[in-house]
C-alpha cells in the first residue's frame, strides 16, 4: 500500500474549484459540508446534426437545430466531510453529470455548486495517457493534468511504480501495455493525488478481480482516513458496503436520499417495474424453420408460483414450458433449448438427447406439454430463448423456434462465470390443451347471401393456460375465425375475416366478442363453423377442441 | 483575474509537459528526429529557389536567405494554426474527463511550434554567420519582434481552436485563408515590387510587417541601400493588431470554454 499521507500542498487548493459558483454562506461550507448542490439544474443541447456545418448555419441563420435535454432537474444535496456518498440510478439518469459538475468539467445551467477541498476524479483511468509516451513520461504528464506538482510525483515515483506493479515496463511506451496495465497505472496516479474528495465512476467494474480488490482496499483506506468519497456504481453490493448515504437518481431527479440499503431497495423495485414494462413491449423476432412434422407452440417461462413471466430472478427455479403437436408418426424426437445473450452469444444449450432422456413414440396428432425445469443463474440482462424439436439421427429440425422469447434476468447478488444450468426435463400428455366453450351466440338461423353479419359470441377458456392474442404475443397467437361448409361437406373458399381477441383470456375467464361473418355467395343450406384459429399451423378446433357449429339457411 | 493567473501558473508544468510531449511524439521513432523540422524549410527553399532563380530568372540576390527570412516566421504561424485548430476537438477524452485550464491545450501547440521556430532560427543564423553575416543593430530588437509575433500566433490559435468546437467548417476555411494570407504576405516576393496603393493595404496584415522586419535583420543588412523601415505608425498598427487578436482570442476562448465538454 502506498503511503497516502496528507500533504499540505493540496490544502492550499481549497476553494479554487468552481470559485465562480461558491456559495457565500461560510457557515454552510464549514468543515461539515464538502459538497453542496443547491437547486442545480443542467440541460444539454441535443443537436440534430452531428457535425454543424457553416453552410447550413448561414442558410438557416442559426446553428444547427437542437433541443434541450434536462439531465438534472433542480436537485439539492449535501455531502458531509468524511461521508461516502453513493449515487445509483438507471443509465442516463444523470449520475455522471453530477460527477462532472462536482469536478468542474461542466458548469450548471442553474443553481449553485460548492466544493470544498481538492479533488481527484476516477472518471476514466488513464484518460490522459499518450500511447507513444512511456509509462514514466505518462505518469508525469498525467499528474500535471491532475494538477500535481512534479516535485510531489518525484517524491512518490517509486511508490507509484511499486503499487502499479509495472516496474519492468515503466520505460515502455504505454501503447504496448495491456488494457489491464493501462488501468492499473491510471488508478495508481489518481489515488496518489491524495485528494480530499475522491470521485469514483464505475471503476470498480474494470480490471481483474485482484485489481478490483486493490481498488476496494484503497477506497476503504480513504474512508478510514476520513476522506470524502462520491461513488457512482451499478455494483449495489459495493454501494451497500461502503456508502454511508446514497441517493437514487431517476430522470434527473433525486427520488430518495437515505441510508444505502433503503435506496437500493427502492432502486430494485423501480428496475423490476421498468423491466416488466419493457418485457411486454419488446417483441421477439420470429425465426422459425423445420419440417413441421412436430410443432412447438406456446413457449412460456413459468415461475415457482405458476405465473407466466417475462422477467426472472437469477436464483429462482423456473420452468420453460412448451406445447408440442405431432403431425406425423415420429420416433424419439429430441427436444432442446438454447439461451443466447443480447449480442447473440450462445450462453447455454441442452436437449433431451444430451440429458439421456427418451421421449418415446409420437403417433400422429399426439399433444404433449414439455417442460424444462431449471435455475437460470445468469447475469443481469436480456436473453433470448430458442426451443427446438429435431430428429435424433439426422439432426433435421422438425420445428426450430429461434429466439422465440426474450426475457430479462434480474439478480439479487453478483454472478460470474459460466455455469451448468442443471436442466431437468419432463413431458406430460395434455388432453385439455385448447379447450374452449362457447357459452352463447347470436348466430341467426337464416342469412341473406353475400352480406356481412355481426355476431356476439361469449367464449370461455377451459384450459389450464392463458390464451393470448396474436398481437399481444406472436408465440401463442389466437384469433377467432370461421368456415362455411356446404351440403356436399366441402369447405367454401371464402376468406374468413378473422377477429382478434383483443386481450388475453386467462383460464376459466369468459370473453364477450363481436365477430363479423360474411355469408356465402349462393343460396342453400350451409354449416357455419366458428372456432379459434392458431395462425401458425392449423385450425384450432381440429385439434379436438370444441367449436361452434350451426346449420344456416342462406337465401 | 488574479485567481485565473494563479490557476494558470499552477498548471505551468502541464503546459511544459504537453509541449514536451508534442515535440517528443512528433519526432519519436524517426531516425533524423528534430532535424526533420529543419529539413522542411530547407527543402521548401530549394524548390522555391529553383523556381524563382532558375525558371523565372528572378534577380533577387541570395534568394535562399531572402526566402527563409520570411518563410521561417510564416511556418511558425501556419503550423501553430494547422495543428492548434484541432487541439480542443482532438483532445475530447481529456476535456471530458479532467478539469484543467483548457487554454493549456492550444498553448502547448503554440509553444512546441515556438520551440521549433527558435531552433530553425538558430540553424538559420548559424548558416548566416557561415555566409558572413554583418551584425546589425536591429538584431537586438529581434526578441521583441518575436514576442509580438507570439501574441499574434497565440491569439489566432486560441481563436480557431475554440471556434472549431462549434463550427467544424472553420478547418476548411482556414486552409483557403492561409493560402490567401501566404500570398498577401511578401514572403516569396519583395514588397518593393507591389504598387503603392496595394502596399497600404498590405500593411494592415501584421505578417507583412513581421516579414519586413525579419527580412531587414537577416537579408537587407547585406544590402544597406535596400533597407526600408516601416513607419512608426505601421509598427504601432502591427503591435496593436497583434495584441487585439491575442485579447480577442483569449476573450472568445474563455467565453466558449465552459461548454467545451458538452459540445465536443
Amino acid at each position: 500500500m502506498v503511503n497516502l499521507k496528507n500533504n499540505d500542498d493540496f490544502k492550499n487548493d481549497k476553494n479554487t474549484i468552481n470559485s465562480e459558483n461558491v456559495i457565500n454562506d461560510r457557515n454552510d461550507i464549514s468543515d461539515k459540508n464538502t459538497i453542496i448542490f443547491d437547486s442545480v439544474s443542467k440541460s444539454f443541447r441535443i443537436y440534430h446534426e452531428v457535425i454543424p456545418s457553416l453552410k447550413e448555419t448561414i442558410i438557416r441563420g442559426k446553428r444547427s437545430t437542437f433541443e434541450n435535454f434536462l439531465a438534472l432537474d433542480d436537485i439539492s444535496f449535501k455531502v458531509k466531510r468524511g461521508e461516502t456518498f453513493g449515487i445509483i440510478g438507471p443509465n442516463g439518469s444523470g449520475k455522471t453529470t453530477i460527477l462532472k459538475l462536482i469536478s468542474g468539467i461542466i458548469q450548471p445551467t442553474e443553481g449553485k455548486i460548492a466544493v470544498n477541498g481538492s479533488l481527484s476524479a476516477l472518471l476514466e483511468l488513464g484518460a490522459g495517457f499518450h500511447p507513444d509516451l512511456t509509462g514514466r513520461e505518462n505518469i508525469f504528464l498525467n499528474a500535471s493534468l491532475l494538477g500535481i506538482p512534479r516535485k510531489k510525483i518525484e517524491e512518490r515515483f517509486n511508490d507509484i511504480v511499486k503499487f502499479s506493479g509495472l516496474a519492468r515496463f515503466i520505460d515502455t511506451p504505454v501503447k504496448n501495455y495491456s488494457s489491464g496495465m493501462y488501468v492499473r497505472l491510471g488508478f495508481t496516479i489518481a489515488i496518489n493525488v491524495d485528494p480530499d474528495i475522491l470521485l469514483i465512476d464505475e471503476v470498480l467494474a474494470v480490471g481483474d478481480r485482484m485489481f478490483q480488490e486493490k481498488c476496494k482496499g484503497v477506497i476503504q483506506n480513504f474512508k478510514d482516513r476520513g476522506k470524502t468519497i462520491v461513488i457512482v456504481s451499478h455494483d449495489l453490493d459495493a454501494i451497500a458496503k461502503y456508502c454511508t448515504k446514497a441517493i437514487l437518481l431517476i430522470d434527473g431527479n433525486i427520488v430518495i436520499e437515505d441510508e444505502p440499503n433503503a435506496v437500493i431497495r427502492d432502486y430494485l423495485s423501480y428496475v423490476a417495474q421498468k423491466e416488466a414494462e419493457l418485457a411486454v413491449k419488446e417483441k421477439p423476432i420470429i425465426l422459425r424453420r423445420g419440417t413441421s412434422d412436430l410443432l412447438i407452440t406456446n413457449i412460456q417461462l413459468i415461475d415457482k408460483n405458476l405465473n407466466i413471466v417475462k422477467s426472472i430472478y437469477s436464483n429462482d427455479k423456473i420452468k420453460i414450458a412448451a406445447e408440442v403437436l405431432s403431425r406425423n408418426n415420429i420416433k424419439n424426437p429430441v427436444f432442446g433449448l438454447q439461451i443466447d445473450d443480447e449480442e447473440g452469444t450462445k450462453i447455454y444449450e441442452t436437449n433431451t438427447d444430451w440429458l439421456g432422456k427418451d421421449t418415446g413414440i409420437f403417433i400422429k396428432d399426439r399433444r404433449v406439454k414439455v417442460t424444462f425445469s431449471q435455475k437460470l443463474n445468469l447475469n443481469e440482462g436480456a436473453y433470448y430463448l430458442t426451443v427446438y424439436a429435431k430428429d435424433r439421427d439426422s439432426g433435421n429440425y422438425y420445428d426450430l423456434r429461434e429466439r422465440a422469447l426474450i426475457f430479462n434476468v434480474r439478480s439479487k447478488g453478483k454472478l460470474e462465470g459460466i455455469v451448468d444450468l442443471g436442466t431437468e426435463f419432463s413431458l406430460e400428455e395434455e388432453k385439455n390443451l385448447y379447450a374452449v366453450k362457447f357459452i352463447s351466440d347470436t348466430v341467426p338461423d337464416k342469412m341473406r347471401k353475400d352480406e356481412i353479419y355481426t355476431i356476439n359470441l361469449k367464449i370461455q377458456n377451459e384450459s389450464k393456460f392463458p390464451w393470448q392474442d396474436e398481437i399481444e404475443n406472436p408465440n401463442y397467437p389466437v384469433r377467432i375465425g370461421y368456415r362455411w361448409i356446404d351440403e356436399k361437406g366441402e369447405t367454401l373458399p371464402i376468406e374468413g375475416i378473422r377477429t382478434f381477441l383483443g386481450k388475453t383470456i386467462n383460464p376459466d375467464e369468459i370473453l364477450e366478442i363481436k365477430v363479423n361473418i360474411k355469408s356465402p355467395m349462393k343460396e342453400g343450406k350451409y354449416l357455419l363453423k366458428i372456432d379459434l384459429v392458431k395462425e401458425f399451423f392449423s385450425w384450432f378446433s381440429d385439434l379436438g377442441g370444441d367449436f361452434l357449429q350451426k346449420e344456416i339457411l342462406v337465401e | 483575474m488574479i485567481n485565473y493567473f494563479k490557476e494558470l501558473y499552477k498548471y505551468r508544468e502541464l503546459l511544459w509537459n504537453l509541449t514536451k510531449k508534442e515535440l517528443k511524439v512528433r519526432y519519436r521513432g524517426s531516425i533524423l528526429g528534430i532535424f526533420w523540422s529543419l529539413l522542411n524549410p530547407v527543402i521548401m527553399t530549394l524548390v522555391y529557389s529553383f523556381v524563382f532563380s532558375i525558371v523565372l530568372k528572378s534577380d533577387i540576390k541570395d534568394f535562399p536567405i531572402f526566402l527563409l527570412s520570411g518563410l521561417i516566421p510564416w511556418n511558425f504561424l501556419v503550423s501553430s494554426l494547422n495543428v492548434g485548430i484541432d487541439s480542443i476537438v482532438g483532445n475530447s477524452h481529456l476535456i471530458n474527463k479532467i478539469k484543467f485550464p483548457r487554454e493549456i491545450l492550444p498553448l502547448s501547440i503554440t509553444f512546441s511550434n515556438f520551440i521549433n521556430f527558435l531552433l530553425e532560427l538558430v540553424a538559420f543564423f548559424i548558416f548566416l554567420i557561415f555566409m558572413g553575416y554583418k551584425f546589425y543593430k536591429l538584431l537586438y530588437l529581434l526578441p521583441l519582434i518575436i514576442l509580438i509575433q507570439v501574441f499574434l500566433v497565440v491569439g489566432a490559435t486560441l481563436l480557431v481552436s475554440s471556434i472549431n468546437v462549434y463550427f467544424r467548417d472553420i478547418k476548411h476555411l482556414l486552409n483557403i485563408f492561409m493560402v490567401l494570407w501566404f500570398f498577401a504576405t511578401p514572403i516569396i516576393y519583395d514588397i518593393g515590387i507591389v504598387p503603392g496603393k496595394f502596399r497600404y493595404l498590405m500593411i494592415v496584415n501584421p505578417m507583412t510587417v513581421f516579414t519586413i522586419l525579419y527580412r531587414n535583420i537577416f537579408y537587407y543588412v547585406n544590402f544597406p541601400e535596400s533597407l526600408s523601415f516601416p513607419s512608426l505608425r505601421t509598427l504601432l498598427l502591427c503591435l496593436s493588431l497583434s495584441v487585439a487578436i491575442l485579447l480577442f482570442g483569449y476573450y472568445l476562448f474563455n467565453k466558449l470554454s465552459p461548454r467545451f465538454a458538452e459540445e465536443i
